[in-house]
């Protein structure tokens, strides 16, 4: 094993703690280990009532975001080496923008219902056999929708936008980079259906193209630059005249009760 | 938690003081140019006289550029210090309530640019106070 690096990590188990507190502790890391084995070290050997997310290790399954050293990151994607030089230690914090739930858990409850609430499937005009119409996708079109079909759900552009912390109903990038990812998909028709969600003072024209979004995806998505042709494309759907299709509303959360 | 019910779409809210910003902004640019180079190029050397200041005035090209530069300054300038005083309020009312201020606050700086100008293409002011 290598040096002691300390790990700062914000504690609260809502059950027992009157407020968070920081807890700190001297993980011995190797030269390439992430932050994520310095958590896992900790459950296993110091402390077995730590709470995190993760799953698949290798940046795919998109659990273990939170907040390391004042920057959004997947902790499996982040080394320990590359950010303990900020501040001579580990500082962990659960994501931003969500209501905390234990330790460096956060509820997602939100997160999820903004995202069911721009309908992120394909929706043809009527459904046709394959035969009758085949739903392939042209090489170009994939291309400029591939990098916005890398999403891994993990909630790093929603923590760092700053208009999620102001305002729990805004959308978040994540949902509009979903909707702009079928918007544009030249087999989806779905554009009247997903209108009233999108083009409204909580969709993306409450987005302020900060780039948050855009700087701290760990998948590289260039999301400002989607939402900005998504308000693109409905200022045309607007000067045309869509009417929006208005389906049976999803119960969602109010904003109060969701907020952290 | 409680489940409620989904907030009322609002169709096209937000819509159009984001396409009208850009669309102000593209004029502007062109009414600050055009601005700039009659007041710097287009007159040089010339001598600044309260019947030279007439005759520019009285003719089209001056009061359309006047009278645009105006209109889409305050247009500008306003919609987004909206932009600014809404930015952290979810209150409907008083975002309704700024907005009403600012078109009235709007409407009352056009009144009173214009009537600057008005003596010149009218002969008389239209507020006499």
């Amino acid at each position: 094993m290598g040096s002691d690096v300390l790990f700062q990590v914000m504690r609260y188990d809502p059950r027992r703690d009157v407020e968070p507190y920081w807890a700190e502790y001297p993980v011995a890391v190797d030269d390439g280990d992430t932050v994520l084995m310095g958590l896992m070290r900790i459950r296993e050997d110091i402390d077995g009532s730590l709470a995190f997310r993760a799953s698949c290790r290798s940046g795919i399954c998109g659990s273990d975001g939170m907040v390391i050293n004042g920057r959004s990151r997947l902790a499996c994607k982040t080394q320990v080496a590359a950010v303990v030089s900020d501040r001579g230690r580990v500082v962990l914090e659960p994501l931003r923008n969500l209501r905390y739930v234990k330790d460096l858990v956060v509820d997602q409850t939100p997160f999820w219902q903004k995202f069911r609430r721009v309908e992120p499937y394909l929706m043809p005009e009527e459904p046709r056999s394959a035969a009758e119409r085949p739903m392939v996708l042209p090489q170009a079109e994939f291309d400029r929708l591939s990098k916005a079909s890398d999403c891994i759900f993990c909630e790093i552009c929603y923590s760092e936008c700053p208009i999620n912390g102001v305002d729990r109903g805004f959308l978040g990038p994540q949902a509009l980079i979903k909707a702009f990812r079928f918007e544009f998909d030249p087999r989806d028709d779905g554009a009247a259906a997903r209108y009233a969600p999108l083009s409204n003072v909580e969709g993306a024209w409450r987005c302020r193209t900060t780039f948050n979004c855009t700087d701290s995806c760990p998948k590289g998505i260039p999301i400002t630059e989607g939402i900005q042709r998504l308000k693109r494309k409905l200022v045309g759907e607007l000067l045309s005249g869509m009417q929006p299709a208005y389906r049976t509303p999803m119960p969602v959360e109010s904003p109060e009760e969701t907020s952290s | 938690m409680a489940a409620s019910s989904h907030p009322p779409a609002s169709g096209h809210a937000g819509a159009w003081p984001w396409l009208l910003q850009r669309v102000s902004a593209t004029l502007l640019l062109f009414f600050v140019l055009a601005h700039l180079w009659i007041e710097h190029f287009m007159h040089v050397g010339a001598r600044i006289t309260y019947r030279t200041v007439l005759d520019r005035l009285l003719q089209g090209f001056y009061v359309f550029v006047d009278a645009g530069l105006l209109a889409v300054v305050v247009f500008h300038g306003l919609n987004g210090l909206r932009n600014v005083l809404v930015e952290n309020t979810e209150n409907p009312a008083a975002v309704r309530a700024v907005t009403t201020a600012m078109w009235v606050l709007g409407v009352a700086t056009l009144a009173f640019g214009m009537d600057v100008l008005s003596p010149f293409l009218f002969g008389h002011p239209w507020f006499r106070l």
